[in-house]
């Protein structure tokens, strides 16, 4: 049973023995390809992780901070992760390796999770995820200025 | 600090967590606790610093209230009896907070996070409005 007749698909058997056309369709003409199994009982979608990251664009943490003399504390949601600091810089940093550990530990038992709210977090984590690591701080700085008021990234970015 | 509780620290956190029957998920240079609520709600809460140093009013309240869905009189209660927090509770105020771009902004206009605690966060979006208003070059540094 076909999953979807917009998509290409193949048989896993047929898949394995072209896999490298199948990456050449997925990497070089970034076309998703299905791949099925068991008459379409077990069924995979394979594509790039740049377009999948593209595709998860509009998912954007939203950034709250609470500060006391001194402290700099941050939570983004809807993932409900917190990074703390001594000023906004250290709390960026606090607050990165905190989802690189939420990520990890998400992902590392997806079934878990799933069962729980936190499967709600999946689309703003795989985002993430797919970020490269040397981007990631970039990732949350610009979530931060898309919350801006339209227009005026680009103002605030050329006074930093 | 109340006049029946010490300043909160971390290793306060700690000891809710072992009280509240939260599960160590996993540590690395900080330690983090998990806890999955019958609403199918997962907690989860970390240690960032040494177990002795003490947590700021509006960090903790934070903690208290994003990560520990607990209230401050709980949070003590669990601690010295040992025994579960009993959920859903009324949670506490919640401290002064401001979206991250309003600081991010303001700090490109060289006001720094600790005078932004000075405005509340109404105020502080406010200069940022004022200088967006303003056509290029006809900003007034004064």
């Amino acid at each position: 049973m076909a999953v979807t007749a917009l998509l290409p698909e193949r048989q896993f058997s047929e898949a394995k023995s072209a896999l490298s056309d199948v990456m050449d369709e997925v990497v070089h003409q970034h076309r998703p390809q299905v791949v099925q199994r068991h008459h379409g009982k077990e069924v995979m979608l394979l594509v790039r992780p740049d377009d999948v990251r593209r595709w998860l664009d509009t998912f954007r943490l939203t950034l709250r901070v609470v500060l006391d003399e001194g402290e700099v504390s941050l939570v983004a949601d809807p993932v409900g992760v917190s990074g703390f600091g001594d000023s906004l810089d250290s709390a960026v940093d606090d607050l990165l390796a905190e989802l690189r550990a939420y990520v990890q530990r998400f992902f590392e038992r997806p079934q878990f999770y799933g069962q729980t709210q936190a499967a709600r977090h999946e689309p703003w984590l795989a985002r993430f995820a797919l970020t490269h690591p040397d981007e990631q701080r970039d990732l949350l700085i610009s979530d931060i200025e898309a919350a801006m008021p339209e227009g005026n990234q680009a103002v605030v970015a050329s006074a930093v | 600090m109340t006049a029946s509780h010490p300043a909160p620290t971390w290793a306060h956190i700690e000891a809710f967590c072992n009280a509240d029957e939260w599960q160590e998920v996993r540590e690395t240079d900080h330690v983090h606790w998990e806890k999955v609520l019958p609403s199918g709600e997962v907690l989860k809460t970390h240690r960032s610093f040494a177990a002795d140093k003490a947590i700021s009013l509006g960090r903790f309240s934070l903690i208290l209230r994003e990560q520990l869905k607990v209230s401050r009189e709980e949070f003590w209660r669990a601690i010295e009896t040992g025994n579960p927090v009993d959920r859903p509770v009324e949670l506490d105020e919640q401290p002064p907070e401001y979206p991250a771009w309003v600081i991010w902004g303001l700090r490109g206009y060289g006001i720094t996070e600790d005078q932004v605690r000075q405005m509340s966060p109404a105020e502080a979006e406010a200069p940022l409005h004022a200088r967006w208003a303003t056509p290029p070059g006809k900003v007034d540094d004064d």
